[in-house]
């Protein structure tokens, strides 16, 4: 039993491997794409519209409701990376339905790949709202001392988050197998159910979590008096 | 090895495209239709906003309007009963002045029905007494009342005052001596012949005699010399029955005018 998609490999020269993560992530990406697309054809902003808008249009306003209730900020500028981190977590995991899929989360290439570009965008982000000097400061608040740590502290926050969403769909998926061979009729049923409702829970934690770490980088420490600075900086740029 | 590195960076230029196609084809068009509908509703509420407080305004003006309306249509109801009470007051003196008019215009004519009556009655009764009176005499005292009613003339004529007397000779004569002599009834030539000699005794010979009968006299006889007359009749017992029978009329009359005048007059 293949521990990891990465082991189906269909098709090798050099390094290059063309193995099953990368075959279903496109799949997934062309079911997102085409799905958006389809949708999102006939929008409209009067009366009349289509079901399919409804149910993005809630998607989205959920996505954006949870962002602003984390961040407290206005969701648009990270609605894309975190509602993409978001249902392609959720659609790769709830895919898993389907018979002869293998899902990319289940991954560690993918899920570090998803960590690492979290990584990235944390910085980014921050210094993005805040400008560099002041988002580099943060690294020495409240003491110069605390450098190492925090240094620590985002790279192991990142691994976590890779390992924590593999490890759940993996074990998902071998659980799955294990039931299939013990009792073939109900558990596996219940089990596919339970991995359907924690796959969802995971994209929704990988997301959340995600926008936890930027929402931190994005907002300023509190200064002496007890005020935000990028509260102050929104407040300047505003007044 | 659970990482493989090379798919690693594949999944990160997957995951940075899927982004990129997402935001082009889902979360742009979402959002931006979304705001738009925000707008639309925004502009909706603006535009139910603006036109409530046009009806709120117009309602204000109306009711503003209904209250000017409502005190105009007190004052000129007010005014109207004014003038129709006045209108009424006028014209109800008018009508009291007519009535009151119409009523002297029906007590005039009253009396003078009153009077013909009175004038019929008294020819009539004149007439029919002195038939009664000629019958009864006739058949009990076998006598002619035209020749009681001579006779008696001839007394009177005979019983007036000298200076009287005198005074109408100078009138007959005045008058080119005629004397004329009207009767109610025609006068037998004996009793015309009576009258002659009568005449001629009482105002002296050379006067001529004219006699006539006139309706207008009743049961009576009568002798003109120029103004003056000498006469005898039973008109003054119509007389006294008149004057009776005037009085009898007046208390009624009378009787009638207390009783109207005893209820309240009509506003």
């Amino acid at each position: 039993m293949d521990i990891t998609p990465d082991q189906i490999v269909y098709w090798r020269w050099g390094a290059a491997t063309l193995n099953a993560t990368i075959v279903w992530t496109w799949v997934v990406m062309a079911v997102l794409a085409v799905g958006s697309w389809a949708i999102t054809r006939g929008l409209t902003a009067h009366e009349g519209m289509g079901r399919g808008q409804n149910i993005l249009e809630g998607i989205v306003s959920l996505i954006e409701r949870q962002i602003r209730d984390v961040s407290d900020q206005d969701p648009q500028p990270y609605l894309a990376f975190v509602g993409t981190l978001f249902l392609f977590i959720s659609l790769s995991n709830v895919l898993g339905i389907v018979p002869g899929y293998h899902p990319p989360t289940g991954s560690l290439s993918t899920t570090a790949a998803l960590a690492l570009c979290v990584f990235v965008a944390v910085p980014v982000f921050g210094i993005r709202r805040q400008g560099l000097r002041r988002y580099l400061g943060q690294y020495l608040q409240p003491s110069i001392v605390m450098l190492p740590f925090t240094i620590i502290g985002e790279l192991s926050r990142t691994l976590a988050l890779a390992v924590r969403l593999f490890g759940n769909v993996m074990s998902g998926t071998v659980i799955a197998a294990l039931l299939l061979g013990v009792a073939p009729l109900i558990f596996p049923v219940i089990a596919q159910m339970f991995g359907l409702l924690i796959g969802v829970i995971q994209a929704y934690i990988f997301a959340i979590l995600a926008m936890v770490y930027i929402a931190s980088a994005t907002r300023a420490h509190a200064g002496p008096d007890g005020s935000d600075a990028s509260t102050q900086k929104d407040g300047h740029a505003h007044g | 090895m659970l990482t493989d590195w090379f798919t690693v960076v594949v999944q990160i230029l997957n995951f940075l495209i899927l982004v990129w196609l997402l935001r082009r084809l889902l979360y742009g068009p979402i959002t931006r239709v979304m705001a738009e509908r925000d707008a639309r509703i925004q502009a909706e509420m603006a535009e139910a906003r603006r036109l409530r407080e046009e009806a709120t305004a117009e309602g204000e003006r109306h009711q503003a309007l209904v209250a000017t309306f409502e005190s105009e249509r007190d004052a000129r109801l007010a005014a109207a009963r004014d003038e129709l009470e006045a209108w009424r007051h006028t014209h109800m003196q008018e009508v009291r002045a007519e009535v009151e008019g119409l009523r002297q215009r029906w007590q005039e004519a009253l009396q003078q029905e009153k009077h013909a009556f009175l004038d019929d009655l008294r020819r009539r009764a004149g007439r029919e007494i002195l038939a009664v009176t000629r019958s009864a005499l006739r058949e009990l005292a076998d006598v002619d009342v035209e020749a009681r009613i001579v006779s008696r003339f001839l007394a009177e004529l005979g019983g007036i005052p000298p200076a009287d007397r005198d005074a109408l000779a100078a009138a007959a004569l005045a008058d080119g001596g005629k004397v004329h002599l009207r009767t109610a009834f025609a006068l037998p030539d004996t009793e015309q012949a009576r009258v002659t000699e009568a005449v001629t005794a009482a105002l002296g010979p050379g006067l001529t005699v004219t006699a006539e009968t006139a309706a207008d006299l009743v049961g009576g006889v009568e002798l003109r010399a120029g103004g003056l007359k000498v006469a005898w009749s039973i008109d003054d017992y119509l007389t006294s029955l008149e004057e009776a029978l005037t009085e009898a009329f007046g208390a009624d009359q009378k009787a009638g005018d207390d009783g109207e005048a005893a209820r309240p007059p009509a506003d």
